[in-house]
């Protein structure tokens, strides 16, 4: 019974400190990850990837996800290849897998970046897009490119053009530029007849990417202007 | 000091004959290498993929180890009666459960830095550029290992199987995951008139939070976490760790054989 209490007397202190420090934790540290039932993931492996403290495997694989849904043709032109991707589909799931990939992870600058470069420049859904780059903005108040690509997007959806390019040519100088972006700037030098800047953007893809859909529309371009590859 | 050290160099020698220490092993090590597979589909955030089920694979597999040890060894020990054999030497309670304890962490420790350095080779294949963080995350997944041992051990002296230790060890684990949402589920009882407050406190208080220990999951989060943080994490982790192996030391010492 003595040594009971003597180790209970030996515990309680340590207890103390352990709330003490956690209250010391939280009074410096406020949590940076919304809850996941705020999140309302869309499959319970999300759900319990957060649970078991996955959650960033968890965005990891809402974005291979979104990758694969949107790397795959929709509807009734599954045989038709190498098309632009506006005209593969509607993707109208694409802002909300955005959204959920983002939610699980808010600091997932790539993914904001990717998804309103894809759904402004390949399929003119600005709204959409500016959204999801204000809540990149809110979540990452530091990280300037948002700021950047709404701009570009804004100009975009008003047709003033000349005021986009500048700001592409700045964005496509970044390595986390991605390729929908320089895709776009080189379409934009095509359409104005600047067909060496355009044609340096093509083989830059060619060069450094893997993606096969990108890679196929710099090769159709480059011959489209006689470039052999 | 020489018999805690003794018990824990058994402990190691006995897990490392344990074929399941080598099983979760080589499963981790495969997870992480299957990682480079995963990473192939995800576009331009190949190193970030890795990297993530790299560190995931890290803290399931050391969580995975500690717990098997934990239950395996003081479970198996007091079900087989093999105890009986260490406790007529000269070895007193508290050094046999914090000889044990300190076993079951030099072997998770041995085994994170072993995953750990195989993930970062991995990293460096792939052209990542180090980052300090990832020492961080690595020595608070070691933190949150630290506190599971400890309540492994705790709950498989008080309950009776091997699959209820393990299962009310997840338990736990899973729920030091959410000790956050006890706010959310207090504002919404709030709203709905029911106040609970000092009971849903005590409890986020007394079940670990492995919440703010979870670096690996807020790794790209802009403000770094800064001296003080870490310093007060790191305590809550030892204090938290040591109630819980004081506590089994106090169930041990009136358990019977």
């Amino acid at each position: 019974m003595k040594k009971s209490i003597s180790l209970l007397i030996l515990i309680l202190p340590l207890l103390g400190l352990s709330i003490f420090a956690q209250y010391q934790v939280e009074k410096r540290f406020e949590f940076p990850l919304p809850s996941i039932v705020e999140v309302k993931p869309s499959s319970f492996i999300y759900f319990w990837g957060s649970l078991l403290g996955l959650r960033r495997v968890s965005s990891d694989l809402a974005w291979i996800r979104l990758l694969q849904y949107y790397g795959t043709l929709e509807g009734e032109e599954e045989h038709v290849h190498h098309l632009h991707h506006h005209q593969r589909g509607e993707y109208e799931e694409l802002f909300p897998m955005c959204q959920e990939v983002v939610r699980l992870d808010p600091y997932f600058h790539y993914a904001y970046l990717f998804g309103g470069g894809t759904l402004a420049f390949n399929h003119q859904r600005y709204d959409e897009a500016i959204e999801l780059l204000q809540e990149g903005i809110k979540n990452n108040p530091k990280f300037w490119k948002f700021r950047l690509y709404i701009a570009a997007i804004v100009y975009t959806k008003t047709k003033q053009y000349d005021k986009v390019v500048p700001l592409l040519e700045e964005a496509i100088r970044y390595r986390d530029c991605p390729e929908v972006v320089k895709i776009f700037l080189a379409n934009i030098y095509k359409a104005k007849g600047e067909y060496v800047k355009a044609i340096a953007i093509w083989e830059n893809i060619l060069a450094t990417n893997r993606d096969e859909w990108a890679r196929s529309a710099a090769e159709s371009h480059l011959k489209e202007m006689e470039i052999p590859r | 000091m020489k018999k805690i050290f003794a018990i824990a160099e058994y402990t190691v020698k006995e897990n490392i004959r344990h074929k399941v220490f080598y099983t979760i092993l080589l499963f981790a090590l495969v997870i992480i290498i299957s990682s480079v597979l995963f990473s192939m589909l995800s576009g331009e955030e190949e190193t970030r993929v890795i990297l993530d089920i790299g560190l995931g694979a890290i803290e399931i597999f050391a969580f995975l180890s500690a717990i098997f040890a934990a239950v395996g060894l003081v479970l198996g020990e007091m079900e087989n009666k093999s105890i009986s054999l260490i406790l007529t030497r000269p070895v007193r309670r508290f050094e046999y459960i914090w000889g044990r304890y300190s076993g079951i962490l030099s072997i998770s420790l041995f085994n994170i830095l072993l995953m750990s350095s195989g993930l970062l080779f991995l990293l460096f294949i792939k052209g990542w550029s180090f980052d300090f963080r990832f020492l961080l995350a690595v020595t608070f997944i070691f933190l949150k290992v630290v506190i599971i041992s400890a309540l492994a051990i705790l709950i498989s002296l008080i309950s009776t199987s091997p699959i209820s230790s393990i299962s009310m060890t997840f338990f736990l684990w899973v729920l030091g995951h959410v000790t956050d949402h006890l706010k959310y589920l207090n504002h919404v009882l709030l709203e709905e008139g029911v106040k609970i407050t000092i009971f849903l406190k005590a409890i986020y208080y007394l079940l670990p939070n492995f919440q703010y220990l979870n670096i690996k999951d807020y790794i790209g989060y802009p403000n770094p976490l800064v001296g003080t943080t870490i310093f007060w994490q790191v305590a809550y982790s030892l204090a938290y760790a040591s109630v819980a192996t004081w506590l089994s030391v106090l169930v041990f010492s009136r358990k019977e054989f």
